[in-house]
C-alpha cells in the first residue's frame, strides 16, 4: 500500500514514536482549530450545525469510539470530541477514516499544507472518506468547496 | 479515398496470427479470439431504458468491428430501477424491450459475431433515479455522486436473482447467443463478492463462499434458463480495495474458482473498484501492467476460457499474451471506441493508421456528467445516425488551405481530403503536430500516447498524399503569391498565452512563454516560477521538477488549480503536484515580474516575492485570429477551427476540425 506516513523524515521512526505521533496529532484540538481559522472561506459556507468527523481506523472497525468533529458553531468552525457509535446517525455529513499514522501526516503539514497533505492521504489510501448524506444535502449545507479542495469532485473517479 | 487504400500498408500481420485465428467457444464458432467488451454505457438511450436511432447507428458501427464476440452494453433487470446505474442506461425487465434487442443482436449476428447481452446490476452504483441504492450491507459511499445504501433483504436476493434470469431469457428470445454478468467494480455482484461491502452475518456473508453465494445462485439460476447458451461472469482479478477492507488478490481468486466451479462458460478478468485509491485503466497506466492478473486466471482455472483487456490497448501485445498462454480472448472496447476500424487496420498490417486510444477517459467523464459518452479521438462517436458528421463525397471539390498543422488542422485537412477535396496544409513550425508536439513531451502519465496522436496525423496525412509544407509562415505578402489559388482558408493557427493577462516584465529574458519552454526553444534557470496552474502549466512545473530537477512554485490566479483539466485526471495532476512537493499558491493577484521574481499579492491579502531564475507565463490563452481579418477580402471562403475560435483543450480541437472538414 503506498505509505500513510508521507513525511521522509519519519520514516525511520519507531513504532512506539509513531504511536506518540498519531496521539499527539488527534489530541491537538487548538491545532486543528488554529488552520480551520486559516481556511475559514472553505468553511464559511457550512449551514449552522454543519460538521465532519474523523475516526482512527480501529474505532470505525470497531463501531465504537470516539470522533474528531470540526462543527460549524456561531460563525466559526469548532474542533470539537464527540462519541462515535457506527455510521448510522453519527451525525456528521462526511467521516474521514484514517489509517494509522495518516492524521499524523496531516498535522505535522499544520502550519504549512495540511489539506493539501490530507488530499494526498485520500488519493494515496491513507485515509477514507464516506459520505453520510445525499449529495443534494452536501451542496445545500455548503460542503461543495471543502470537498472540491481535497479533490473530491462531485462525481464519480473511474480511473 | 479511403486510407484503407494506401499502398505503403503491408499485408497481413503474421505476428497477430494466433488473434485471428477461429476458436471454439462451447457448441459456438467465432472468426477471431477478440471479444468487444461491455466497457460503457452509452447514455444514448432513453431515460425509460427503451432504445433510441442513436443507439441502432452506434450498434452497427460496434458489429462492423470485426471482433468475434461481441457484448453489448449493459442493460438493468429490474422494473424500479434499483439497478440502473446510469442516466440513460438500457432495461431489459419487461419483454416489450424483446424487439429493440432483436434489432441489435441482428446487426451482431448479420456482421458475422457471436452476440452477447450484458445484465447490469449497478448496485452500490444504481438507483439512479432513486433516492438509493442497494447493497448486501450498509456500507456508505465514498463518492457523492452515488445514491445512500439500502440493505438488500433475502426475499429482494431471490427476487434480484429471478430478475437477472427472466433477463437473460429475454436476451436469448431476442437472439443473443450468450449473456454475461459483471462483478466489475462495485456493482450489486461485486458489492456481495468484496468483503468492504458485505458485511452481512446471514449465509450471504462471511467467508469468500459465504460471499460468493449470491454469484453461485445467479450463474445456477440463470444457466437454468439458458441451456447451453454460454454464460460469461466478469470478476476482479483485483478490486484494488484491500487497504480499506476489501478482497485480497487471492481471494479475489478464489471467487473466481467458484465461478468456474458453477460451471460458467468464460471469465473476464477486470481490474478495480470505481472508488478504488489507484489507477487501473488511466494513461498513467502502463499498457500491459495488468496482464499478470489474467495469467494467474489461467494458470488457475486452465479449463475455463479467460478473457482480458484491460490497460492493455494494443492487438500485438495481446497476440503475444495469447502465444504465451496469458489468455484465449483479447476484450477489448474502449480503444475501440477512439477506432471502430482497430481490428480490420491491424489485420491489414495498418497499425500506422490506426487512431490509439489515448486513456484520456473523457468518455468516462461524461458519463458521471450523466451525459452520452464521446470520444477525444473519434469525433464520429455517438453521431453514427447524424447527417453531419457523415464523411460524404464533396458536391463540388475544392482547393483548400489549412493553416497550422496542430490536431484540429490536421484533422480537418483529413476528414476534407476523404471527401475528395484538394487539401494544403501550412505549418509555421518545422513539423506536424502544434502545440500538443511541444506539452506531449512533458506529460507524466504516458508521454507515448500523446505522441501517438502527432504520428497518427503525419502518417494519415502521408497515407492520403496530403502536402504539408512546413516552415511556412503565412502573411499577407505570402498570401498575396498565392492568390486566387485556393477556395478556402481553414485557420487552425492555435492560441498564444494571453501577456495583457501579466504586468510587463521589467527584466529582460526572466517571462518566457509556456510554448517557447514545452518546445525546448528555451531553458528554464535553476528557480522557476509558473504562473498559471491549468493543465498547461501544471504539465510544465510537473516536468521541471520532476524530469529536469527544477526548484519549481506556481502562482494561480484561481481559488483552485487545474481548473480547465478533465474531470477523471484532474486528481492526477493535483496529486502529482502533492507527490513532487510543488508550492502552490492559488486566488493570488500578480503585481509585478523582474528585479529577480514575481511579486504577487496571496489569498490572505499579503505581498509575497518569489525569487525566480526563470518565470513561465502559462496563464489563460487568447485565440490567434488575425488571419481571418487579412484573409477576408483574398478568398472566397474563410473558417476557423480549434482553438484558433476558442482555446480549449484537444478534444474540442479534434472535433471542430472534423466536423468543419466534413461540412466544406
Amino acid at each position: 500500500m503506498a505509505s500513510a506516513l508521507a513525511p521522509a523524515s519519519e520514516a525511520l521512526a519507531t513504532p512506539a514514536v509513531l504511536v506518540a505521533q498519531d496521539a499527539a496529532a488527534w489530541d491537538d484540538l487548538p491545532g486543528w482549530r488554529a488552520l480551520l481559522q486559516r481556511h475559514e472561506s472553505l468553511f464559511a459556507p457550512w449551514v449552522e450545525g454543519g460538521a465532519i468527523g474523523l475516526v482512527e481506523r480501529a474505532v470505525a472497525d470497531a463501531g465504537a469510539g470516539r470522533m474528531l468533529v470540526w462543527v460549524r458553531m456561531g460563525g466559526a468552525t469548532q474542533v470539537q470530541w464527540r462519541d462515535y457509535r457506527g455510521f448510522a446517525d453519527c451525525g456528521v455529513a462526511v467521516l474521514f477514516v484514517a489509517q494509522p499514522g495518516a492524521l499524523a501526516a496531516v498535522h505535522a503539514r499544520l502550519h504549512d499544507n495540511a489539506l493539501g497533505q490530507m488530499k494526498l492521504q485520500l488519493r494515496q489510501g491513507g485515509m477514507l472518506l464516506y459520505v453520510l448524506v445525499a449529495k443534494a444535502q452536501l451542496l445545500d449545507e455548503g460542503f461543495e468547496d471543502f470537498l472540491e479542495s481535497l479533490g473530491l469532485a462531485f462525481m464519480g473517479a473511474c480511473r | 479515398m479511403s486510407e484503407n487504400a494506401n499502398p505503403m500498408a503491408a499485408g497481413p500481420n503474421p505476428a497477430l496470427r494466433r488473434l485471428f485465428e477461429p476458436a471454439q467457444w462451447g457448441k459456438l464458432k467465432t472468426r477471431n479470439r477478440i471479444k468487444y467488451g461491455s466497457c460503457c454505457i452509452s447514455n444514448y438511450n432513453n431515460r425509460d431504458g427503451t432504445h433510441t436511432i442513436r443507439e441502432f447507428a452506434r450498434t452497427q458501427v460496434i458489429a462492423g468491428t470485426g471482433c468475434g464476440i461481441i457484448t453489448n452494453q449493459g442493460a438493468y433487470p429490474d422494473p424500479l430501477g434499483e439497478g440502473k446505474g446510469y442516466f440513460r442506461q438500457v432495461a431489459i425487465h419487461d419483454d416489450s424491450a424483446i424487439p429493440g434487442f432483436e434489432k441489435i443482436a441482428g446487426y451482431i449476428h448479420e456482421a458475422g459475431a457471436i452476440a452477447v447481452q450484458q445484465i447490469l446490476h449497478a448496485g452500490r452504483y444504481g438507483g439512479i433515479d432513486l433516492g438509493y441504492c442497494l447493497q448486501p450491507s450498509i456500507v456508505p459511499q465514498t463518492l457523492p455522486h452515488f445514491r445512500p445504501p439500502r440493505e438488500i433483504t433475502k426475499e429482494q436476493i431471490k427476487v434480484t436473482i429471478r430478475q437477472h434470469a427472466d433477463a437473460a431469457r429475454r436476451a436469448l428470445r431476442a437472439g443473443f447467443d450468450a449473456t454475461e454478468i459483471t462483478s466489475f467494480m462495485g456493482y450489486l455482484l461485486a458489492t456481495f463478492n468484496s468483503k468492504f461491502t458485505n458485511r452481512r452475518t446471514d449465509e450471504y456473508g462471511g467467508s469468500v463462499r459465504n460471499r460468493g453465494r449470491f454469484m453461485c445462485e445467479l450463474i445456477d439460476a440463470i444457466k437454468q434458463v439458458q441451456g447451453d447458451a454460454p454464460l460469461v461472469v466478469r470478476l476482479n482479478g483485483n478490486e484494488l480495495m484491500d487497504q480499506w477492507g476489501g478482497n485480497t488478490e487471492d481471494e479475489c481468486f478464489e471467487l473466481m474458482q467458484l465461478a468456474a466451479e458453477h460451471g460458467v462458460d468464460m471469465i473476464s478478468v477486470t481490474v478495480g473498484w470505481q472508488e478504488a485509491p489507484e489507477s487501473s485503466i488511466g494513461r498513467d497506466v502502463s499498457p500491459g501492467y495488468w496482464n499478470r492478473l489474467a495469467a494467474r486466471a489461467k494458470q488457475l482455472l486452465p479449463n475455463t476460457i479467460i478473457a482480458f483487456g484491460n490497460r492493455l490497448p494494443d492487438p500485438r501485445m495481446a497476440a503475444e499474451c495469447i502465444e504465451k498462454g496469458e489468455f484465449d480472448f483479447w476484450e477489448v472496447c474502449r480503444p475501440m471506441l477512439a477506432d471502430p476500424e482497430l481490428v480490420h487496420k491491424a489485420q491489414a498490417g495498418k497499425m500506422h493508421l490506426v487512431r490509439r486510444c489515448i486513456g484520456s477517459l473523457n468518455c468516462l467523464s461524461r458519463l458521471f456528467r450523466d451525459l452520452p459518452y464521446t470520444c477525444t479521438r473519434n469525433p464520429e462517436l455517438g453521431h453514427e445516425y447524424d447527417p453531419a458528421y457523415q464523411i460524404t463525397p464533396a458536391v463540388m471539390p475544392k482547393k483548400i488551405m489549412v493553416i497550422g498543422a496542430g490536431p484540429s488542422g490536421m484533422e480537418c485537412a483529413i476528414t476534407a481530403k476523404r471527401r475528395g477535396h484538394d487539401v494544403v496544409v501550412f505549418e509555421r513550425g518545422p513539423a506536424i503536430g502544434g502545440a500538443l508536439a511541444g506539452y506531449a513531451k512533458n506529460d507524466l502519465a504516458n508521454s507515448d500516447d500523446l505522441l501517438s496522436v502527432v504520428d497518427y496525423y503525419r502518417n494519415m496525412a502521408e497515407a492520403l498524399n496530403i502536402e504539408v509544407r512546413c516552415n511556412t509562415t503565412l502573411d499577407l505578402k505570402a498570401m498575396r503569391s498565392m492568390l486566387h489559388q485556393f477556395d478556402v482558408a481553414v485557420i487552425a493557427t492555435g492560441a498564444r498565452v494571453d501577456g495583457l493577462l501579466l504586468p510587463e516584465c521589467t527584466q529582460p529574458g526572466l517571462l518566457v512563454d509556456a510554448i517557447e519552454l514545452a518546445t525546448g526553444k528555451v531553458e528554464a534557470g535553476a528557480r522557476v516560477v509558473v504562473l498559471g496552474g491549468g493543465k498547461i502549466g501544471l504539465t510544465l512545473a510537473e516536468s521541471l521538477k520532476r524530469n529536469h530537477g527544477r526548484e519549481v512554485t506556481i502562482v494561480e490566479t484561481e481559488k483552485r488549480i487545474a481548473g480547465d483539466v478533465m474531470p477523471s485526471f484532474k486528481w492526477r495532476h493535483t496529486a502529482w503536484i502533492e507527490e513532487l512537493g510543488i508550492p502552490t499558491h492559488t486566488g493570488a493577484k500578480i503585481l509585478a515580474i523582474g528585479e529577480g521574481g514575481v511579486k504577487f499579492r496571496d489569498a490572505q491579502g499579503q505581498e509575497q516575492f518569489l525569487p525566480a531564475d526563470t518565470v513561465v507565463a502559462a496563464v489563460a490563452r487568447r485565440p490567434n485570429q488575425e488571419l481571418f481579418h487579412e484573409l477576408e477580402w483574398m478568398i472566397d471562403e474563410v473558417h476557423g477551427c480549434g482553438d484558433a475560435l476558442v482555446p480549449r483543450g484537444l478534444t474540442q480541437a479534434i472535433h471542430d476540425g472534423f466536423r468543419l472538414g466534413a461540412r466544406i
